[in-house]
Formats: structure tokens, C-alpha cells, sequence
């Protein structure tokens, strides 16, 4: 079967109105919708960090003091996780998902929709809460601090409320991720046939299931407290909240990583021109810390006093679920072992997650070093650990995975001068904010202040910190041009632009309403590599391989 | 050629969804229990004697009954009964509605009797607790109702595979309350 | 006080600490180099040079994949070894005994107390070269109590009290701060930590039991500014007759305030001039601080300030 005729001709797909935008029930326009949204929310989450940055830069600064900089450390901390990351997450897994299974839409394409404008309702919400006095606790939002004598502006109140009204809306997305994933598969689409950013992202569907609702049960005792005087955290036990807060916390930041984690495992078995290394164990290490999200998360207590027991326990979870995740940098870098490896933007960015990811990964295993926690929980050296993984890791993921599909979404490339511009000041912009954050939490500068003495080197390092923010922001800024005018201006690019193996390659750039006219054989990983080869399908002349995985000496000359 | 659908109404889409939404429901209801087990332990005098399992366990077995009725409704649809089974739709419906009646009675006499949401942690958590199961009662009458309709009106026969959905959340908000009702009115401890 | 805390321990419980710290640093960005040189190598050694066709396809190997596990559990139980004995050794149990000095956090300073009766605001004094047990509580939201050269942190909880042992080996002063976001002024919740040898201790600490004694005859205008502006209501001077029953709980304790080195949790240190700036502009230098900016006249503020500045 030719490739051309499996193919609908390319329609133009994506809605041109603003009415079709909101009431679409396509996957595809709800996933660009979710990045859209993401990207209206990373700059107001930008610009509240550059304004944190600001009055960080010199020491006993008073340009945004106190209170007025604790409602820019709340709305900055919610708005980057729930508005920023989780949408982007949530729209390449909607965007993606169908395609890489070969199904027509999501299981439910109206809740689908729903879901969206649930996760948009709340956004709006957190951003009227500036009008009733925008929330300062933070936005793990601790208890006595988050009750009503301590903070008792009504934004709280409405904080609270976007991230129920969002919370359901990304539950109701995980249903759909889950139900898509178990029943829509095509026919010969087996579980250990997906692609790694559906399998990924479909056990990430789990993981939400079972976090979020803790995240409501949270936020509903704090409600009950702030608003009928109930004492669940203040009579009751101002730990039980950090209890359950971490319980939805740290299985949150994990759902934050998957499908990045997925894409990384697309792009760079495309790019390397190899399968991934490892299939097996990269799909199954993903499931182990599905489950063992949950059995960590009182390392985010260690410091509490829970008793020695409890944080060996924690502890030893904390360094146990480092296994997993180091299994996948292992396979990602033997998937590029003897490959021919193309240094495109997608390559490039996926380049500097291994990096940047190892590295938050790294100074993670140093916190589950419980003693060491003992030290630095709370300082500088905690923001440097998570904004190296969750921006420095899953963002940077997130914009590989634009460069790599962004001709599939439009039908054109990216512009290659603009993105190598935005890819070089992103990196240097973001590791001269963060890196010198490692420093300044040695050094013993608290977090979540509105500044700080004069002490050796603190001034010298924030400033330098703040200085590369800038740089960083205009990496971003670069970045957005780019999407606004390469979908006028761009190359155009065919239906598989970098001679992908997986389903997605097939459809038309961009994709028609229902994807795919006809599918091919599903006997393998991948279709598409068993088409363009058909005397070398990966399913077929098991002997290719011997038992060590290696193309055997006699079947060589058939590469 | 995308996936058949399966002609087993349980195996269907949105029967498989209602699962899943329903097993990150009840995380909620656990956490909320587990609250509750933990903090009522930290008063002495927390009116945890007040609530009375007699007067409350007639109204529960109404909504435990109202399961049964649902079940035969759905017996009913399966023979292609849609007058019997919608009728028996809207008895479950209604038995629900008497329990979300003595539900909001029992929480005014309660109040009157001192056991206010803010007199005590136990008390907290049994508003907060009930208050959310009294929420799923109350999003479930006009889908039941809905079902009542759809029958009669011959929308919804044999193969519908979105009425195991909702009856499966209907089920699962009366097996909710078997659970809040032995903790929060049978069980005295600790 | 140093530059790096957590590098340059002063104590018998913060050493263990630092020396795993530096041990599992060099672990750490020894696995972080070896991930950064394969990949640079990889990415340079195979990266494609025009040569048509597609190279070897390999997808796994099975033996490669459970060394790398093994090398990963191998390194993971060493770490866990060493955290059982670093933890052992930095933070020994604190059940039984009695308290040496109670700890109680407020937004925003710390005030220690010990069972002679004295009473300090953000200084803590310690003996050097015993262990102190330390009994920390919060009035209002959770705190916590840092001061890295000496001993590991832990959280200060309302209704809750929480056991630490401290230690300072040598004399000398180590900076401490609050490490638990608590408010507005977190940023100026830090406390210094004064370590002297026995005998000056003893010394020391017999005269913060003392109650306060204020002589001259300008100061003791400035007591009456005191009792008129009735600073009572919040701070304590214990020896000064007070017309408040609850003095002293809600503001630090000034019976000793002149031997203090810095002013309300940091942001200042303890001079006349900056005593003048807090009464003139309290808001102003701490914002949200629970201290009211008060309407005092000029001559109000240099008389308490020289009163306040009596009391040693």
C-alpha cells in the first residue's frame, strides 16, 4: 500500500473563528487551545517572576516588599504549575494521543472540551482574585499561615476555588486520557505496541486520577475552615494539611515530567535515527514511578519532626524512585549509541534536558540524603532543584516537542535562525538564573523572602540571577515570535518532515477531522518504519536481532 | 480501522470513564474519613454521641433500598420494558430525594442540639464528609429523573451504553454512605 | 560567620553533615559528568555525515540494562548506609530529659527562654562545648529554627513542641534564621547565636536573669514614656512595674534589650540611630510587622531611646 493513498489530503483543519475555537470538540483544536492558553499564562507567570526578580537583585531591597511580594511569589508558584505547565502537558497528550493510536478524536470529545474551558474558568479566577486582595500564602498555601487570622483576603478564597474548578477539569481529562487509551486503540495498536509519548501519557492519566482529588479534599477542609470556622488545621493539626497537600504535591510533579519524559523518547530515537533503546524497560520504569509518586511525598517533611522512622521510610522511597528515572537517561543515551545523530532544534533541546534534567535529578537525590535535607530543605538550593527539573527538564521537553511537532500542527517548520536564537538564550537565560541559585541556598539564604543582608555574595549572585532572567525572558520572547510567524511565514513542511516511524507521521500536516482515511498493518513499534521498510520490519525476521538486542553479523548488509 | 465498539453495555466507553471518576472520587471521601478517624481523637468532649443511628438508618435504608429499585429498573430496560423501568427510575428518584430531605433535617436538629460545624473537629469533618455525599445525592436526582424520561420516551432501550454509567454512579453513592454511615453514626470508638 | 554554613560545621552534630554532604556532592556530579561526557561524545562521535540509509537498528540489551540497575541499587544503598549513620550522629534521639532552653517562635522573632527566668529576643546564648536541648513551639504559624553551623533545622508548630539538640564546639557568633515561610516578614526573622566558653556563660547568663535596672535620670524619663505610650502592652521588662497583665506576650522581652546586636529579627542592627529609625517609622523599616508605627513627637523617641538603651 503506498504511503501517499493512507493519507487524507491535507484540510485545513484548525478553526479559523473564534466561535469554532471555543466550541470545539476536536482533540486537536483543544490541544492548541491548551497551549494557547499555557502561553497567555507564561507571560503574566513571567512577568511575576521578573518582578520577584527585580527586587531580589540588591540586598535590603524595598522596590516589592512583604506582603505586595508574597502575592507575586503566590500567583507566580500557581500560575506556572497549573496554568503554565499542566495545559501544555494536558495539550500535547490531547493532541497526540489519538494520533499515535491511530483513533478518530478522545474518548469523549465534548468532555473533552469541558475539561478545557474548566482549566480557562479557573485560570480566569485566580487572576480576578488581585481585586479581592490576590493570595500571599504561597502556593502550597501552608496551614495556620493559609487560615483566615493569618491571610485573610478573600483571594485565598478564590484561589482556592480556580484550583477545585481546574482540578476537576484536568480529572475529567485523565478519565478521558485513560478510557482513549484502553478503548480506542486501532486494531493491532497493542498496549506494548504504543509509542512511548502515549504510553507515557496514558499512565500519567493514573496518576491524575488519584492525585488531584486529594488536592480537592485539601482545599475543601481549608474552605471549610476560612469560610464556616471549622479548625480542621488550627484546633485540629496544622500538619495534617502537609500531609494531604503532599499526598496530590508530589505525585503533581511527576505528572508534570511524564510526557515531557515521552517526548524526549520520541525525538530522539527519530533524531538519532534509531528505536529507543530499551523499549521495555523505559515503559516499565515509568510505571514503577507511577506508583512510588505516592510513597514519597513526606520528603517534602523531612524537617517537620515526624520522627526518624518515618523519614528513613520516606528516604529510602525518595532514593529508590531515582532508579526508574535514571533507567531512562541511560536509554536515551544508548538509543544515540552508534546512531546518526541530526543536530535539529528538537535534538538541540532534547540535548539540554538530558542535561539540565540530570542535573535537577542529581541535586533531587542529594535532598532524599535526609541529613542533607536536614541542611537545605528551604533554602535557595531547593528553588535551583525543582526549576531545574520541572523548567530546565519538562519546559524544555515541552519546546523540543514544539520544534518537533509544530510542522505537524501547522504544516510548517518553525523558522531555523529564529529558533536557534531563542534555543541558545533559553539556555544560557536559564541556567545563569538557576544555577547560581545552587550557591546562594549553600550559602543559606532562605527561601520565599522578599529579601535579605548584606552578606557575602548574596548581592553579587542575585543579581547576576536577575540580570539572566532578563536573558531568559527574551529566549522565551524569541521563541513566541516564532510561533506567531512561522505559521504565516514558515517553510512548509509535508506530512513527515523528519521520516518518523509512528503513526502521527501518516496523517496530513495538519492532520484532517478525523485523522486517518485508512491505516496500515499494525504489527510492530512502528508502522511507518515497517512501510519505508518493507524487507526489514522490525516484527518480522525475528534472527534478526540476537539475544543481546545486536543486529546479527549475517544480516548486516540489509541496513 | 478504528476499535469495534463492544456490544456489552459494562464494557462500554463511558462505563469505563464513570469507573475511573469514580475511583478518584473516592480518594476524596478517604481522605475526608481519614481526617476525621484522626482529629476526632484530639477532643474529649466532641458530640460525637449526638448524631442518632436509629432515626438515620431508616432514611438509609430507603437510599440503600433505592438501589435495589434501580437494579430493577434495569432489569425492566434489558426486557424492553420502557414504561416499568422508567416508572422504576423515578421511584429511585424519588427514594433519594427523601433521603437529601432527612439528610438537610438531620443536620438543622444538629445545629440545634449544639453539634455545629465549628463545635468540634469531628463535627467538621462529618458536615464536610455528608455535605459532599449530600452533593452526589443531589447531582444524581435529575440524571435518574432524565433516565425516567428517556425511557418513556423510547431514547433509551436495550443497547445504551450510557445508563451503566450512571447507574454505576448511583450505586456507588449509596455504597459511599454504607461506609460514612458505620463511621460516622454506628462506630463510637476510638 | 561564614560564607558557605552548611561547609564550615562548629558543631559535633552539623560535622557529620557536612562531610556527607561534600561525599555525596562528589558522587552526585560524578554521575552527572559521566551522563554529560557520554552524551557529548555520542552526540559528536555518531552524529551523521551525510552517509545514506539508516544505521544498525538496536533495541535493547538486556545485560547492558540490569548492570546499569545494579550500579544504580549499589549506589543508592551506599548513600542509605551512610544516611542511617549521619542521622544517627547529627541528630540524636531527644526523648526524656529536660529542656536547657525553650524556644518560641512569633511572626516575626524568636524569643528563648530558659528556667532561671531569663528572657531573650532573636539571641541565643549557648555554653561551648555542651550539647543543649532545645523545646521549640510557635504561638501563631509554623517557623523554623536554622542554624546550620550548629545543628540540623526542624519545624517550629503551634500546639505542637518539637525537641532539638544544639552544640556549638568553639566560641564565636553563627548566624540563624527562620526556614519556614511564615508571613510577610519571614525574610526578617533571623537570630544570632552567641557561643561562649563555660565560665563567661555562667557569667552572662546570671545577669540576663537579672531583672532590669535603670539608673540615670534621662532614662528614666524615658520610662515614662514607656508607661505612657504603654509599651507594656506588648513588651516585657521584667523588674519595671507594668500595668499590663499579659506583658511580654505579644513582643520580644526588652529587660536586657541594650546588650542585643540586632533589632527585630535582623532587619536592623542594635544602635541608637537605628533604634531612633524603628520608633520613628516602624511600618516603614518592617512592613506588616505586628508592631504599629506609633505617633511619637521627637523628644518621645530620643528618651526611649536612651532608656532602651540602658537596659544592659
Amino acid at each position: 500500500m503506498s504511503q501517499q493513498s493512507t493519507a487524507l489530503p491535507a484540510a485545513p483543519t484548525r478553526p479559523s473563528t473564534l466561535w469554532q475555537v471555543l466550541t470545539s470538540t476536536d482533540h486537536k483544536s483543544i490541544g492548541l487551545t491548551y497551549m494557547g492558553v499555557a502561553a497567555v499564562f507564561l507571560v503574566l507567570g513571567g512577568l511575576e517572576a521578573l518582578v520577584m526578580r527585580v527586587q531580589l537583585a540588591v540586598p535590603n531591597n524595598r522596590l516589592i516588599a512583604g506582603e505586595t511580594y508574597d502575592r507575586f511569589l503566590t500567583m507566580h508558584g500557581t500560575t506556572m504549575i497549573f496554568f503554565v505547565l499542566l495545559p501544555l502537558l494536558l495539550g500535547f497528550t490531547n493532541y497526540l494521543l489519538p494520533l499515535q493510536i491511530g483513533a478518530r478524536d478522545m474518548a469523549f470529545p465534548r468532555m473533552n472540551a469541558f475539561s478545557l474551558w474548566l482549566l480557562v474558568g479557573g485560570g480566569l479566577l485566580l487572576y480576578l482574585s488581585p481585586f479581592t486582595g490576590a493570595p500571599s500564602q504561597g502556593w502550597f498555601s501552608y496551614a495556620p499561615l493559609s487560615e483566615t487570622p493569618f491571610t485573610p483576603q478573600r483571594g485565598v478564597d478564590l484561589w482556592s476555588a480556580a484550583l477545585i474548578i481546574s482540578g476537576y477539569g484536568t480529572t475529567l481529562t485523565a478519565v478521558n486520557i485513560l478510557v482513549t487509551g484502553a478503548r480506542l486503540r486501532a486494531r493491532g495498536m497493542l498496549y506494548k505496541r504504543l509509542p512511548m509519548f502515549a504510553w507515557m501519557g496514558w499512565i500519567n492519566g493514573f496518576i491524575i486520577l488519584f492525585a488531584l482529588p486529594c488536592l480537592t479534599a485539601v482545599l475543601l477542609m481549608l474552605e471549610v475552615d476560612r469560610l464556616l470556622g471549622a479548625g480542621l488545621f488550627t484546633r485540629g493539626d496544622p500538619v495534617l494539611w502537609q500531609h494531604y497537600f503532599w499526598l496530590f504535591g508530589h505525585p503533581e510533579i511527576y505528572l508534570l515530567i511524564l510526557p515531557s519524559w515521552g517526548l524526549i523518547s520520541e525525538i530522539i530515537p527519530v533524531f538519532s535515527r534509531k528505536p529507543i533503546f530499551g523499549y521495555e524497560f523505559v515503559a516499565w520504569s515509568t510505571v514503577a514511578i507511577a506508583f512510588l509518586s505516592f510513597a514519597v511525598y513526606a520528603h517534602h517533611m523531612f524537617a517537620v519532626g515526624l520522627g526518624w522512622p518515618v523519614d528513613l521510610a520516606f528516604g529510602t522511597t525518595s532514593m529508590v524512585i531515582a532508579i526508574p528515572t535514571g533507567i531512562k537517561i541511560f536509554n536515551w543515551l544508548a538509543t544515540m549509541w552508534k546512531g546518526s545523530v541530526r543536530y535539529t532544534l528538537p535534538m538541540l533541546y532534547a540535548a539540554a534536558f538530558i542535561v539540565q534534567f540530570t542535573f535537577g535529578g542529581v541535586t533531587g537525590v542529594t535532598f532524599a540524603v535526609v541529613p542533607i535535607d536536614w541542611q537545605l530543605t528551604d533554602t535557595y538550593y531547593v528553588v535551583a532543584h525543582f526549576h531545574y527539573v520541572l523548567f530546565g527538564g519538562s519546559l524544555f521537553a515541552v519546546l523540543a516537542g514544539l520544534h518537533y511537532l509544530y510542522p505537524k500542527f501547522t504544516g510548517r517548520f518553525l523558522d531555523e535562525r529564529l529558533g536557534k536564537w531563542g534555543f541558545w538564550l533559553n539556555v544560557i537565560g536559564f541556567n545563569g538564573v538557576f544555577l547560581v541559585q545552587h550557591l546562594l541556598g549553600l550559602m543559606g539564604m532562605p527561601r520565599r523572602v522578599y529579601t535579605y543582608p548584606a552578606l557575602p555574595g548574596w548581592g553579587a549572585l542575585n543579581l547576576f540571577s536577575t540580570v539572566s532572567g532578563f536573558v531568559l525572558g527574551v529566549g522565551l520572547l524569541v521563541l513566541l515570535v516564532n510561533l506567531v510567524r512561522s505559521r504565516t511565514h514558515g517553510v512548509p513542511a509535508g506530512r513527515d518532515p523528519w521520516n518518523g516511524w509512528t503513526l502521527e507521521w501518516l496523517s496530513s500536516s495538519p492532520p484532517a477531522r478525523e485523522n486517518f482515511a485508512l491505516l496500515p498493518p499494525l504489527h510492530s513499534r512502528r508502522p511507518l518504519w515497517d512501510l519505508k521498510h518493507p524487507d526489514d520490519m522490525d516484527h518480522v525476521r525475528p534472527r534478526r536481532h540476537d539475544k543481546n538486542g545486536h543486529i546479527r553479523e549475517e544480516e548486516r548488509d540489509h541496513t | 480501522m478504528t476499535a469495534l465498539p463492544t456490544s456489552n453495555d459494562r464494557a462500554s466507553r463511558s462505563h469505563l470513564g464513570m469507573l475511573a471518576f469514580l475511583a478518584s472520587d473516592t480518594v476524596i471521601f478517604l481522605l475526608m474519613l481519614v481526617s476525621n478517624i484522626y482529629l476526632r481523637r484530639s477532643e474529649s468532649q466532641n458530640g460525637q454521641a449526638l448524631p442518632e443511628p436509629g432515626r438515620m438508618l431508616v432514611f438509609s435504608v430507603l437510599l440503600w433500598g433505592s438501589s435495589g429499585v434501580l437494579a430493577l429498573a434495569e432489569q425492566q430496560r434489558n426486557r424492553g420494558d420502557r414504561l416499568g423501568a422508567g416508572a422504576l427510575y423515578l421511584v429511585t428518584a424519588l427514594l433519594g430525594a427523601v433521603f437529601a430531605l432527612a439528610q438537610g433535617l438531620e443536620w438543622r436538629s444538629l445545629n440545634a442540639h449544639g453539634g455545629t460545624i465549628s463545635a468540634s473537629l469531628f463535627f467538621s469533618t462529618f458536615y464536610t464528609t455528608t455535605g459532599l455525599h449530600g452533593l452526589h445525592v443531589l447531582l444524581g436526582l435529575p440524571v435518574l429523573l432524565g433516565l425516567a424520561v428517556l425511557s418513556w420516551t423510547g431514547k433509551i432501550g436495550r443497547r445504551a451504553p450510557g445508563v451503566a454509567a450512571a447507574v454505576l454512579y448511583w450505586h456507588f453513592v449509596d455504597a459511599v454512605w454504607l461506609v460514612l454511615y458505620l463511621v460516622f453514626y454506628v462506630w463510637r470508638g476510638p | 560567620m561564614s560564607a558557605y554554613p552548611v561547609f564550615d560545621p562548629a558543631s559535633s552534630l552539623a560535622r557529620p553533615i557536612t562531610d556527607l554532604t561534600r561525599l555525596t556532592f562528589w558522587l552526585g556530579f560524578g554521575v552527572f559528568l559521566i551522563v554529560v561526557l557520554v552524551l557529548a561524545y555520542f552526540m559528536w562521535r555518531y552524529r551523521h555525515r551525510g552517509a545514506d540509509g539508516e544505521p544498525g537498528q538496536v533495541f535493547g540489551n538486556t545485560r547492558d540494562e540490569v548492570s546499569w540497575i545494579v550500579a544504580a541499587v549499589l549506589l543508592v544503598a551506599f548513600l542509605l548506609f551512610m544516611t542511617v549513620r549521619t542521622a544517627a550522629a547529627s541528630s540524636p534521639s531527644t526523648a526524656g530529659g529536660t529542656p536547657d532552653i525553650y524556644v518560641v517562635a512569633h511572626q516575626w522573632y524568636w524569643e528563648f527562654r530558659t528556667p532561671d527566668g531569663a528572657v531573650s529576643s532573636d539571641e541565643l546564648h549557648l555554653p561551648v562545648g555542651q550539647r543543649v536541648l532545645l523545646d521549640l513551639t510557635s504561638t501563631d504559624v509554623i517557623h523554623d529554627f536554622s542554624a546550620p553551623q550548629l545543628a540540623r533545622k526542624i519545624d517550629v508548630i503551634p500546639g505542637q513542641h518539637n525537641r532539638l539538640w544544639i552544640e556549638a564546639a568553639r566560641p564565636g557568633t553563627f548566624s540563624g534564621a527562620c526556614n519556614e515561610f511564615c508571613g510577610p516578614q519571614h525574610a526578617w526573622m533571623r537570630f544570632t547565636v552567641i557561643a561562649e566558653p563555660p565560665a563567661e556563660y555562667r557569667a552572662g547568663q546570671a545577669a540576663r536573669a537579672a531583672v532590669a535596672a535603670v539608673s540615670n535620670a534621662s532614662a528614666s524619663r524615658g520610662a515614662q514614656v514607656f508607661a505612657r505610650v504603654q509599651c507594656g502592652a506588648c513588651h516585657g521588662v521584667r523588674g519595671q512595674p507594668s500595668a499590663f497583665p499579659h506583658d511580654g506576650a505579644v513582643g520580644p522581652d526588652l529587660t536586657h534589650f541594650a546588650s542585643r546586636r540586632i533589632l527585630a529579627g535582623g532587619v536592623l542592627t542594635n544602635t541608637p540611630e537605628h533604634v531612633q529609625r524603628w520608633l520613628r517609622d516602624t511600618q516603614g523599616v518592617k512592613p506588616g510587622a505586628r508592631m504599629p508605627t506609633l505617633p511619637l513627637s521627637g523628644t518621645e523617641i530620643s528618651d526611649l531611646t536612651t532608656y532602651l538603651e540602658a537596659l544592659k
